[in-house]
């Protein structure tokens, strides 16, 4: 089966990579998607269920992450300690730890 | 911490051009974490060297270290959610150590990645955020769900379906796309808590249009789900679903799949979730 295309890429994605996929068509996504229209794939099925699926896709986008959100993925953090302490030796830097519980990441916390 | 320090535009230049930042989940770091035992051992070393050294320890905790491993300083998380106070203490650290300011020593990338898969595995981001402003709900809740083929294959018609055919789509399927429907709450672990009374999705072939089929989605979720783990006193969720999946005819493949929330209930309060398909491998590393 060939990977699938994202049918819409979360804010973070969209503003950190230009390029999607390396495509052409997620640049226009961009655009789009930043300008609260989703017309560009919507319009993949205008002809047959485009209102249903501009109606979904502005459900999905209303409750993706936003860039502000997602914030703290402006930080450059290690993926472990041990990468942590290598890089903290090597760049004779200090190391910041924060340790929680769930998922940061994900919100689920 | 998400939602203040971590999103402070001084406190991410401190951490990026004096730092090197690690998050570490309990979850996956603690004594009965699910990660590398030598990072689960680490993860011990520093908090007996921080406890040895008098410097506070805590599961949900600020450490800063030397470069040479060192505890330097500790906060607790009252005093790290305070922007302020984390910013000072990570201006004394530096000063104390003479640190040089640099670019970040590892590159910034989203840190909520899609998990690996395989080409035959569909993989969906889900979110889910309450529909307020205030204490959790500063960002939405996010999940990513896998597919195997043997249960993507599930939402599909059977063969010889036409414009006007329904189905009902597998049920262990469908809970599997909507037990991660339900906003922020605390969640100390990943584990399913919630108390599914009754879920489903039902498809109809609306048209099909050179060889790809779009089908409707509608459904409806009802479960508990207590707002703390470990706590009884479960509230409703109750959600009305509505969505699209575009697949081959020919293939039976899906192209593309996407289910949202027209209207959720989280107790008293509304929220809105959603999934939808995403490639197989991870953003990070899709980008050019």
């Amino acid at each position: 089966m060939q990977p699938l295309r994202p049918i819409v890429p979360n804010r973070t994605e969209v503003d950190l990579s230009p390029c999607y996929d390396g495509v052409q068509i997620p640049m226009r996504l961009r655009m789009l998607i930043l300008t609260g229209v989703f017309g560009l794939l919507a319009a993949k099925a205008v002809s047959t269920g485009g209102k249903l699926v501009e109606h979904v896709l502005q459900r999905v986008h209303e409750s993706e992450p936003t860039r502000a959100e997602r914030r703290m993925d402006a930080i450059g953090w290690a993926s472990g300690l041990k990468e942590a302490e290598r890089a903290a030796r090597e760049h004779n830097r200090p190391i910041f730890l924060f340790t929680y519980d769930g998922n940061i990441a994900t919100g689920r916390c | 911490m998400r939602a203040g320090p971590l999103s402070n535009s001084e406190v991410i230049s401190l951490l990026n051009r004096y730092y090197v930042p690690v998050s570490a989940s309990n979850e996956i770091f603690g004594p009965r974490g699910t990660g590398p035992a030598e990072e689960r051992a680490e993860y011990g070393r520093i908090v007996g060297a921080f406890a040895n050294a008098k410097l506070g320890t805590g599961d949900v905790h600020v450490y800063i270290l030397g470069p040479d491993g060192r505890p330097a300083a500790g906060l607790s998380i009252d005093r790290a959610t305070d922007t302020a106070q984390l910013t000072a203490a990570l201006t004394q650290v530096v000063k104390q150590l003479g640190t040089q300011p640099g670019e970040p020593v590892i590159r910034p990338k989203p840190q909520s990645q899609a998990p690996q898969s395989s080409g035959n595995e569909i993989v969906l981001h889900v979110s889910a955020r309450h529909l307020r402003t205030g204490t959790w709900a500063e960002f939405p809740g996010e999940n990513w769900v896998v597919l195997e083929e043997g249960e993507w294959k599930k939402l599909l018609p059977p063969a010889g379906a036409a414009a006007g055919t329904t189905w009902d789509i597998d049920p262990a399927v469908s809970r599997k796309l909507l037990t991660t429907f339900y906003p922020p709450t605390e969640d100390t672990t990943s584990a399913d808590r919630n108390h599914i009374e009754q879920q489903f999705l039902k498809a109809t072939l609306v048209s099909v249009s050179d060889g790809v089929a779009l089908a409707r989605l509608d459904g409806e979720l009802r479960m508990e789900r207590s707002f703390y783990p470990g706590h009884k006193n479960y509230d409703a969720i109750k959600a009305t679903l509505i969505g699209f999946m575009d697949f081959k005819l020919a293939g039976r493949t899906i192209e593309s799949l996407a289910v949202a929330t027209e209207k959720g209930t989280f107790g008293s309060e509304n929220f809105t979730a959603a999934l939808h398909t995403l490639m197989g491998a991870s953003v990070a590393e899709k980008k050019p």
